[in-house]
């Protein structure tokens, strides 16, 4: 399923960080780190993007013993072609100017 | 220590959020098990600002308020039998042991005379029970167990049925009692289903950011 609706700023933040290494497995602690997005936001960002088809989860053993498995995710192939799109298209936006006040006297 | 402080509060984290997004949970919850010290403390209060930015709803906030409330309520409730009745025995035990009650008034005194030691001792004995199983249903009413509410709320119905056969005539009391106690009982039922209903509503609703 392909998303519909243009992505937010953080969204295309999360898609810049999975295209780079778009067919290996990710983890939320390491996209927090490369996208600067907080758990309360990334997750629902991942959640949204695998319920569209975007991404592809799965938990995978961890490489260290005794350790829990980590739930990874990775772009799927449509999932790699709308990242494209989208980070292809997203400018740098311009910081915003302050309006600045008429001179008194 | 830090990453002890961090398990304790990813494991909060993961259980607010449980209800309505279990994956996410145990997602976050899972990477915390892979971080060390600081890494680990600030992963986890970023999972606990997650989930309470989802489960805080306005009707989830109004719920642990009135939780809280009659918890409040139920708990002075509570309180005032044991302190009172405590009280009259202590007050009791003084006069029969021949010391003086100089703060208190002279109808108090002359009540307290009028019965013997054994029926103050009674009193303090069924009234500090009752105290003491309000304060419990009121603790379960503020962590919002339902069903531990419920469950004392019958040992209560069930100690107020009791009260008369042991001091006959006295029908008034119990009955206000267990009125209170039921009243407390639908409150905290009605409260729960509302909770759960809020819960199957978030978890329903899609996900954005």
């Amino acid at each position: 399923m392909r998303p519909a609706r243009r992505p937010s700023p953080q969204a295309v933040r999360l898609l810049c960080a999975l295209i780079a290494e778009a067919r290996s497995w990710r983890y939320g602690y390491d996209l927090t780190r490369e996208t600067g997005l907080t758990p309360g936001t990334l997750y629902p960002l991942l959640e949204r993007f695998e319920t569209q088809g975007v991404l592809e989860s799965e938990w995978r053993p961890s490489e260290l013993e005794s350790r829990p498995p980590r739930h990874a995710y990775r772009l799927t192939r449509a999932g790699v072609a709308f990242a494209m799109e989208w980070t292809v298209q997203a400018e740098p936006q311009p910081a915003p100017r302050k309006k600045l006040r008429p001179a008194r006297g | 220590m830090l990453h002890a402080l961090a398990m304790v509060l990813g494991r909060h984290a993961a259980r607010v959020l449980h209800p309505v997004r279990p994956t996410q949970a145990a997602a976050m919850y899972a990477e915390l098990e892979h971080l060390e010290g600081a890494q680990a403390l600030t992963w986890a209060l970023g999972c606990v600002a997650a989930s309470y930015r989802l489960r805080a709803t306005f009707v989830a906030v109004a719920i642990v308020g009135a939780r809280l409330g009659v918890a409040t309520m139920a708990a002075l409730f509570g309180l005032v039998h044991v302190v009172a009745s405590s009280a009259h025995l202590w007050n009791k035990v003084l006069l029969s042991a021949g010391g003086a009650l100089a703060t208190y008034r002279p109808e108090y005194i002359r009540a307290l005379d009028a019965q013997p030691l054994d029926h103050w001792a009674w009193l303090f004995l069924t009234c500090s029970t009752l105290g003491a199983l309000h304060l419990a249903a009121a603790l379960m009413m503020a962590a919002g167990r339902n069903d531990g509410v419920l469950k004392l709320a019958i040992v209560i119905v069930g100690f107020d049925l009791i009260m008369p056969l042991a001091s006959p005539g006295a029908f008034m009391l119990p009955a206000i009692y267990m009125g209170l106690i039921t009243l407390m009982a639908l409150a905290s039922s009605c409260l729960a289903w509302l909770w759960r209903w809020d819960e199957r509503r978030i978890a329903r609703s899609t996900a954005s950011p």
